[in-house]
């Protein structure tokens, strides 16, 4: 029952926080992402203290009343004597599996990955003209140059670990690529995910994610929460650099080429969506550096206004 | 740089938009949960007759007390009867003044089912004896209800139905009542 009223709560959070964000016409990442926020937290947290508080909701007389019953649709029959219900346990299974497979295990590889780029760094520096092109990027920046290491790698590759020693890991295909400018651009954006890493959110956020690890919504609103938080961290550089355009000539530079992402069968279905997916977003990035514009809104009672609908309206549907 | 009047023009402007679309998601999630009882009827809801149920449902049977206690009448205040996920009749029988519910007969095909059924339920037993209704075995309880009251019940089951009576007074009443049930 926790898990059903979850998702069905998720629902109703991720719609009404969509209609706020319309309404409203918020734009700004950082206030976006508080409004998809509500979308994580509250369906883990509403249905205990719904039944804390009223312990027989849920039972037959308020399943009359509600405004949502889902054992209504649960028990209806398809495909010949199947409720409903197996198809969307099906989903959960599902959206558990891509879990795991998508997120869990790349986790896994990226420390793993993390730790091999300590191991690269600790080959000499030989390259004196990377180094000095790394060093003319990060100057101005607030980030210690000690804490860039540097990869040998043809590809373009730019990544940051946070923690007690945040590091920029760089490869020297991608210095050879980018001007200064640009890598300074690159920098400032991984600066601001290490300073955005020390606010709990997106922590929170995965947290909350992973303890719906079965929730195709939470799965969802985590992701565009991610996107959200390129953006900040978008503005973040800006901030740092003041030059806009550096940023968005960078970003696009990152764009992955067409030819890499040419896999056959199922694979390559899932391989073209995520490649597609991400096109999108590298372009939606590009697009909003170039307009940036922040809300003039005081988004303190459109916020509250949306949770107390949410906690509303979710305590009617079961 | 804006005045306050026109930020908290925007505001309120939000505000509308914002309740106009909530209006239409609650208006839609009302039509998404009419919906399944428009291709079944046999979900959860409420009748105003046993004939209803009868003619809706086709339930093998449907046992009504023919004893009312002083106070009590026919017909209930409250039926409501499903089919799915199990199948199950409950009534709501008011008492004099027609606000409080004194008398619920609830049958179902699922044992147990009538916590879940009936809005009072007896939570404090001070008295439990198995009783003979007209051959039948029958627990009957005496205790306090969950709003209160003084109450008593009478469970039973037959063939594969399971029948509850729950009465907000003596158990000699309710065995008059029950009994009225079995012919």
């Amino acid at each position: 029952m926790y898990a059903v009223q979850t998702v069905l709560h998720s629902v109703i959070a991720s719609v009404l926080a969509d209609c706020a964000l319309l309404a409203w016409n918020l734009k700004t990442p950082a206030v976006k992402q508080r409004f998809r926020f509500l979308a994580l937290f509250l369906p883990v947290a509403l249905f205990p203290i719904y039944q804390a508080i009223f312990p027989r909701r849920g039972d037959v007389y308020f399943r009359l009343e509600s405004l949502v019953d889902a054992n209504k649709w649960f028990f209806l029959d398809i495909w010949g004597g199947i409720p409903l219900l197996a198809l969307f346990v099906a989903i959960l299974i599902l959206t558990a599996a891509i879990f795991f497979v998508q997120e869990f295990v790349p986790i896994v590889f990226q420390m793993l990955r993390q730790a091999r780029g300590d191991e690269e760094t600790t080959e000499q520096r030989q390259d004196e003209p990377i180094e000095r092109k790394m060093l003319e990027a990060i100057e101005g920046l607030p980030f210690s140059e000690d804490s860039v290491e540097i990869l040998n790698d043809e590809d373009l590759i730019l990544f940051s670990s946070t923690g007690f020693q945040p590091k920029i890991y760089v490869s020297t295909g991608l210095i050879e690529s980018f001007s200064a400018e640009h890598l300074k651009a690159a920098f400032a954006h991984e600066i601001g995910h290490i300073r955005r890493s020390r606010k709990p959110l997106l922590l929170t956020a995965y947290i909350l994610r992973m303890l719906m690890f079965y929730n195709p919504i939470a799965m969802i609103e985590f992701r565009k929460l991610a996107q959200e938080e390129e953006k900040v961290c978008d503005d973040i550089a800006v901030g740092l650099t003041g030059k806009p355009g550096a940023l968005a000539e960078a970003i696009d530079m990152l764009r992955p080429a067409e030819e890499s992402t040419k896999i056959r069968g199922i694979e390559g279905v899932a391989s073209g969506i995520e490649h597609y997916s991400h096109e999108l977003l590298l372009k939606s990035r590009i697009h909003r550096i170039g307009e940036r514009d922040n809300d003039d809104l005081n988004w303190a009672m459109p916020y509250f206004v949306t949770v107390f609908f949410i906690i509303g309206v979710s305590y009617f549907i079961v | 740089m804006e005045t306050p009047v026109k930020k908290i023009g925007k505001i309120s402007r939000g505000l509308l938009w914002f309740l106009v679309m909530a209006a239409v998601v609650i208006a839609f999630l009302t039509a998404v949960n009419r919906m399944p009882s428009v291709i079944r009827d046999d979900y959860a809801r409420k009748y105003n007759t046993i004939e209803e149920v009868k003619l809706s449902l086709k339930p093998d049977r449907v046992l009504i007390p023919s004893y009312f206690p002083e106070g009590i009448f026919w017909p209930p205040s409250l039926i409501f009867a499903q089919k799915r996920p199990y199948k199950a009749v409950v009534m709501e029988f008011n008492g004099a003044g027609g606000k409080d519910t004194v008398l619920i007969v609830t049958e179902s095909t699922l044992k147990g089912s009538d916590a879940k059924l009936q809005r009072i339920s007896l939570t404090d037993v001070k008295e439990k004896t198995e009783y003979n209704l007209k051959g039948k075995p029958a627990i009957l309880q005496v205790g306090i209800c969950n709003n209160g009251a003084s109450c008593s019940s009478m469970t039973w089951q037959d063939n594969n139905l399971h029948f509850t009576v729950l009465l907000m007074s003596s158990p000699f009443e309710l065995i008059k009542i029950a009994e009225s049930m079995i012919h």
